[in-house]
């Protein structure tokens, strides 16, 4: 890797008691997200999810819960799911059955006289609004410079005043280890830094919540490592994360808990040791094989 | 005799069409005062028809984008999400209705349609309310392309940061679909400062209605058109260069430096200093 190795928790080394405040500030994840609002109610509670496309099943009545500070990594063959059911809980998809909540709120649906309908889209865009997401194709806003792509929703959505956003954008931004890149285009940067400016700009909102979707897997090899860093930092810092991966080791090192998914279905879930090395069931043991 | 005096006959004979064109009538409208009003009207006419088309083409393609949504307080948004599928019907109604038949008929009929509500309209807005309709159905198609030509992944990013539709379509996705829509932007544009001629058809004093008037009067039709086209060219030529100015402001250039050659070292083959690296 060319650049600057980048370091996370330097800063935390130094005794200057100055730079003891600023790494207080430079956290990546902010304690206004960590705050417990609800304590006790799990962050993500996920009952019977159904998902059809047309007369596709793809999510056929999946539970789960995700408590506060639990890092969770779904595992499992392309077809199983898995991405489907990490966009239903930030309802970038309908789902035909079941319920899904975060924080114990209502996500994409509201209760009205006993029956569920779909909510009113300001109250999603809240909803969501609470709940970061980084994409495999990492989506990065062309015609905006990273700065402008990690400023633009808090400016937009949250209302924080601009120079405030800014101060907080280029802190991640050195979080994320591109304090040199914040005026790139996102043309201008590799995968691995576009996926970092990407993970920036989730966290500039404060989420609750982070969901992965196949972040590395786009990737070169070789960035990959980078961005399964400032991951593991997010999870250091207490953050609640639900990962979609291939990444193994990552899942193996992180995840407090791994769910393998198949065929709509989760199919087994436990600690990442168990999981890995007596997996229970057969459809696991076959998947695992083929990919260890 | 001069020797090339045929051949100064020939190219006389040619140009004044035999003797029947004549050049000073031209000389002498070219800068008529009537005819800079009538270029003032036309252009005028064309910028607000064209300004007011693409917005009816902008909210033509928002309803039909299938992932238009109304933001709205609940309980209203459910009854409005009802409304949406009537709404896309009337705009594909309309586009089906203004795409498919003559801009001069259009322009003919809402001229005359207003007089049995006891309106009455003058030349100029009747040929600017059919000229914006009009331009707005294609318009519609235009920005529809526009859009479908960003990936949805900007979209579903921007949604997921907390922006509603319309915040994500106005911050996000419509600046990258803008890069797309200018070059048939600028053809419809075109199009337009040309397709206002049919207001003649009403009455409207604009640059060809003019035209026809002193072409009328003074019996010298030919001479007076050459002038409404040198205006026309002239109109459209000044566009050219905006619309060139445009897509250079616009395009990705700001992302990636583009070097291009310019026309006349392409065609002579002349290279120019190496561009610096």
């Amino acid at each position: 890797m060319e650049e600057q190795p980048f370091s996370l928790t330097e800063a935390g080394e130094q005794d200057s008691p100055a730079l003891a405040i600023s790494d207080q500030a430079a956290s990546l994840v902010s304690a206004e997200a960590l705050r417990q609002t609800h304590p006790g109610v799990p962050m993500v509670q996920a009952e019977q999810v159904v998902k059809r496309y047309g007369s596709v099943e793809c999510l056929s009545g999946v539970s789960m819960t995700v408590q506060r500070g639990e890092k969770v990594v779904i595992i499992g063959p392309s077809g199983s799911g898995k991405t489907t059911f990490l966009r239903c809980i930030n309802h970038l998809e309908k789902i035909q059955g079941g319920r899904i909540s975060v924080d114990g709120q209502l996500v994409g649906y509201r209760e009205e006289r006993g029956k569920i309908v779909e909510d009113s889209e300001r109250s999603i865009a809240r909803m969501r609004s609470q709940i970061g997401m980084v994409f495999q194709r990492f989506n990065l806003f062309p015609h905006l410079t990273a700065l402008e792509n990690v400023i633009e929703a808090p400016t937009h959505v949250l209302r924080v005043p601009k120079a405030q956003a800014v101060e907080r954008a280029h802190t991640l931004l050195a979080k994320v280890g591109l304090a040199d890149k914040v005026n790139n285009y996102p043309a201008a940067l590799s995968g691995g830094q576009q996926q970092r400016v990407a993970i920036a700009r989730a966290l500039a909102m404060n989420p609750k919540l982070m969901l992965f979707d196949e972040a590395t897997s786009a990737l070169d090899p070789e960035l990959v490592g980078e961005v399964l860093k400032v991951m593991r930092q997010l999870a250091e810092e207490g953050m609640t994360m639900i990962v979609v991966t291939h990444e193994m080791g990552f899942a193996r090192e992180v995840a407090d808990r791994v769910i393998f998914m198949d065929q709509g279905n989760i199919i087994e879930e436990g600690k990442p040791n168990d999981i890995f090395n007596n997996p229970g069931h057969e459809r696991t043991q076959s998947f695992l094989r083929l990919i260890l | 005799m001069n020797p090339l005096q045929p051949i100064w006959d020939f190219l006389v004979y040619i140009f004044t069409l035999g003797g029947n064109f004549d050049w000073s009538i031209v000389a002498r409208y070219l800068f008529n005062p009537f005819i800079l009003q009538g270029v003032w009207l036309t252009l005028r006419l064309a910028v607000i028809a064209q300004l007011t088309g693409s917005l009816i083409g902008l909210l033509l393609a928002l309803v039909k984008d299938p992932r238009f949504v109304i933001t709205a307080a609940p309980p209203f948004d459910r009854a409005i999400r009802g409304l949406l599928w009537p709404l896309r019907a009337l705009a594909d109604l309309y586009i089906w209705l203004f795409r498919g038949t003559p801009l001069l008929v259009q322009i003919i009929i809402i001229y005359n349609v207003f007089p049995f509500f006891h309106l009455t309209v003058d030349s100029f807005t009747a040929a600017f309310l059919a000229l914006s309709l009009n331009e707005g159905a294609y318009m519609a198609e235009i920005v529809r392309a526009g859009i479908s030509s960003v990936d949805s992944g900007q979209l579903e990013a921007a949604r997921s940061l907390g922006m509603t539709y319309i915040q994500a379509m106005r911050r996000i996705v419509l600046p990258q679909a803008f890069r797309v829509i200018i070059p048939p932007l600028g053809n419809e544009f075109n199009s337009m400062m040309k397709n206002t001629s049919l207001a003649s058809a009403v009455a409207l004093l604009e640059l060809f209605g003019t035209a026809e008037q002193f072409a009328a009067a003074l019996f010298a039709s030919l001479e007076l058109f050459f002038v409404a086209c040198v205006w026309y060219l002239v109109l459209t030529t000044l566009w050219s260069l905006v619309q060139r100015w445009l897509e250079r402001t616009f395009s990705a250039s700001k992302q990636v430096k583009l070097v291009q050659t310019p026309w006349w070292q392409r065609m002579t083959g002349v290279r120019g200093r190496p561009a610096a690296a």
